[in-house]
């Protein structure tokens, strides 16, 4: 099957195991938690574009597919899967989200698609983000938000940034109030946390809510790719510019 | 001895470079089916890297699990996925009930599925979105309703901090028939008092249920921020929690409902570290109802005493509106308290504690009437190794779980997960690989050694039910017109107001006439002023 550049980025985006494979049994199951029926297969794994690090090299390695329906291929046949996780036990078994044949441009394509994930991540926090600043936490304090009291609470800190220049939206007085977790907790564990002197490029929004107490209106990077560092300004420049 | 332990490590082989701090577990036992078992930890990431944290299913009574990505709202960037934050989950005889709080929004879920095990997604039931700081600690109990009208409904109830709301904040959602392709759930309010400064209840909402329709829920109700003052309160329902004034049945000495088991005791603040274990507390309170009569219900909490931080067990025998005025079990420097009743009312208590040689211990003790308690050590394992991951907050989990199922008991913990047969004293099995002779964990190729992390522990106790009633008999015999209860001799017996069914089968027959003479025995055995169980 061959794909356009947006085919294979919709795949990306929807798998999270993606891996070229030779069909070597029909019907077949290798994994006990997942029975065998018309639409399983075992495939050899030939190549591997990206899978989670707790399942280790999976290269050589058997896997069970549960085929999309309409796909009927015959030992022997090789593809590049996009896949997702259905069952791990003695074996894995994975749900076809869809297969490409494995040409040089398709591999090519793949490749450039997964490297470019956080690209597309960063675009898309940069499309929703309000304000874009290069600049430096000249200091941080307290938040005086009063917080419930749960092993979750985010425990909010205000950095204060002075803003050497605004890639996107208007500072005002060049000074920017940034609300950010302290919280180690896992729920804020992904939010970058900012320290005095800290310099960088911050794309923030505001929220229409209190929620989690935050006022209305506040800024928050609540994302780590909301934080950058200072020598990307250019390109973070060309982006929200969309010149690139 | 009678009893057998098994100790398995849930952690599949083919997960087997897994590092995660894979913390806060819970279990879910088929109440018709205890072969097939469910399980979860707040903080497993699917190993594929998906956005769904797994379900752990085990199809043989938990000797081997699977994992199945189906619970939706893992946080996730660049590579690094956590599970999915707070969850639970509950077998009732028709459908596995999930409440996970997501982590990429902070909404509480309840999800469901008639199948683990071939499904593919779960359906949402109900959602509780965050407006203000939203809702904690998610903790479900489902219940089959078994004769009545309603026979077949599922009694579904969502216990959780609403911290939607300022004040009293312990909630639980209820839902009279979780099957219905829509189920309706009903928020309830269980706190009735002031929480003063507080401004809130503590995290942990847990309900407990009987058969027969009795509902009690367990709360701290914080006095003081941060819960450093509490009342733990007891609430009841003798109609499902489906009537017009839900969790009102049990009043209090002040006019309000919730019986203070106990009254402004002093606490670790919420999330405080205990000693160099690297586990957060004060959140730590478990209540189980005999299934053979509600009763009797059993509760266990952890408050300061003396400085110390310490686990209190206590019981009811009369619905709740009398506690036993001391503590039946008292145990310094816990956590994690599970407490479960069996078919035959023995109790049964898992604990963790952080020992003064810095040993974090998984016990379960086990007792008749709450006077005597056996104690089995699970794991004893360094509580400084691994350390802990600083972007995950509980360590070993803020919670963990001990069921029954008839007269087994079923559960599990979190530890360590050296494989070392020294630091689990009942012995263990693990699917993932694993040297034990150089007590090193080994990838998928069985080759590379892994790093020590923390995974979660399944375990299942049961007896052997002719050698346990021979030594219970051995208290008790009833032998040729004469009833010898610890060597002294009744010849006359007379037992009133027993009805036997002529319909009944001998060993049915025999049966309720030996529960009827062991009754007879046990009261005997309590006028002679001896407190052994």
């Amino acid at each position: 099957m061959a794909a356009n550049v947006e085919e294979v980025e919709r795949l990306v985006e929807e798998s999270s195991l993606i891996f070229t494979g030779t069909v070597s049994k029909l019907n077949q199951s290798n994994e006990p938690g997942f029975p065998s029926g018309d639409r399983s297969v075992l495939a050899r794994i030939d190549g591997v574009f990206r899978a989670g690090s707790a399942l280790g090299d999976l290269a050589g390695r058997s896997v069970t597919i549960e085929l999309l329906h309409g796909n009927r291929p015959s030992v022997g046949d090789q593809a590049i899967y996009f896949a997702n996780g259905l069952v791990y036990g003695a074996q894995i078994a994975v749900r076809e989200v869809g297969h490409l044949d494995p040409s040089g441009k398709v591999e090519k394509d793949v490749v450039a698609a997964i490297d470019g994930l956080p690209l597309r991540h960063l675009r898309s926090r940069l499309e929703g983000a309000e304000l874009v600043v290069a600049g430096t936490v000249v200091r941080t304090r307290p938040s005086g938000i009063k917080e419930s009291v749960s092993f979750h609470s985010p425990h909010w800190m205000v950095a204060v940034l002075r803003a050497s220049s605004a890639l996107k939206g208007k500072t005002g007085n060049g000074e920017v109030d940034v609300f950010f977790p302290s919280s180690h907790d896992h729920r804020w564990s992904l939010a970058p946390k900012f320290h005095e002197k800290e310099e960088g490029i911050f794309i923030l929004r505001r929220g229409a809510t209190t929620q989690f107490g935050l006022p209305v209106q506040a800024y928050t990077a609540l994302d780590r790719a909301d934080f950058q560092p200072s020598d990307t300004k250019a390109r973070i420049q060309a982006l929200v510019s969309r010149k690139e | 001895m009678a009893i057998k332990i098994r100790v398995v490590n849930m952690i599949p082989q083919s997960v087997s470079n897994e590092t995660n701090q894979d913390s806060e577990p819970d279990l879910a036992v088929h109440p018709g089916n205890p072969w097939q078992l469910s399980a979860t930890t707040s903080l497993t990431p699917d190993p594929g890297g998906s956005t769904f944290a797994p379900i752990f299913v085990s199809r043989d009574r938990g000797h081997t699990w699977t994992l199945n990505p189906l619970i939706p709202g893992s946080a996730t960037f660049g590579g690094t996925t956590f599970g999915t934050g707070d969850v639970t989950l509950r077998h009732s005889r028709q459908e596995l009930a999930v409440t996970p709080i997501r982590a990429d929004n902070g909404n509480m879920l309840a999800l469901r599925t008639a199948d683990p095990f071939t499904a593919t997604s779960l359906q949402t039931i109900d959602t509780v979105p965050v407006i203000l700081f939203g809702p904690d600690q998610p903790f479900v109990r489902t219940m089959t309703v078994t004769h009545g009208p309603d026979t077949g409904k599922d009694r579904v109830y969502l216990g959780f901090n609403n911290l939607n709301l300022t004040g009293a904040t312990s909630s639980i959602d209820v839902s009279a028939d979780g099957e219905a392709s829509s189920p309706v759930f009903t928020r309830v309010v269980i706190e009735s008092r002031s929480t003063g400064a507080a401004g809130q209840d503590g995290p942990a909402v847990r309900p407990a249920v009987h058969s027969d329709g009795t509902v009690y829920a367990a709360f701290m109700g914080w006095r003081a921020p941060s819960g450093t003052t509490t009342d733990v309160v007891v609430v009841r329902d003798d109609h499902w929690g489906i009537g017009g004034t839900p969790f009102q049945d049990l009043v209090d000495t002040d006019g309000f409902p919730g019986l203070r088991v106990a009254l402004g005791v002093t606490n670790l603040a919420l999330g405080t570290i205990l000693g160099a274990g690297q586990e957060r507390v004060g959140n730590d309170l478990t209540i189980a109802v005999d299934p053979r009569k509600s009763s009797r219900v059993f509760i266990a909490w952890c408050d300061v005493q003396v400085g110390v931080y310490t686990l209190h067990v206590r019981a009811s025998e009369d619905r709740g509106k009398t506690w036993s005025p001391t503590d039946l079990l008292t145990v310094t420097n816990v956590t994690n308290p599970a407490i479960a009743i069996n078919d035959r009312g023995k109790v049964g208590l898992v604990y963790q504690q952080l020992t003064t040689t810095l040993r974090w211990e998984t016990h379960v003790r086990f007792s008749k009437k709450g006077a005597h308690w056996d104690d089995y050590v699970l794991s004893t394992t360094p509580a400084g190794v691994p350390v802990a991951n600083p972007l995950i907050g509980p360590y070993l989990g803020d919670y963990e779980q001990l069921l029954t199922q008839g007269t087994d008991f079923y559960g599990v913990f979190c530890a360590n997960n050296t494989p070392d047969l020294a630091n689990f004293p009942q012995g263990v099995h693990y699917q993932r690989n694993a040297d034990f002779t150089t007590n090193t964990l080994l990838d998928v190729t069985g080759l590379t050694p892994v790093a020590i992390s923390i995974d979660p522990f399944f375990f299942h106790i049961s007896w052997d039910e002719e050698k346990e009633e021979e030594e219970e008999e051995r208290e008790h015999e009833f032998e040729g017109g004469q009833l010898r209860v610890k060597g002294l001799k009744y010849e006359k017996l007379e037992i009133s107001g027993m009805d036997l069914n002529l319909g009944e089968d001998d060993d049915q027959r025999h049966r309720r006439l030996r529960d009827r003479l062991r009754h007879v025995a046990e009261r005997l055995l309590g006028d002679e002023d001896d407190d052994r169980d």
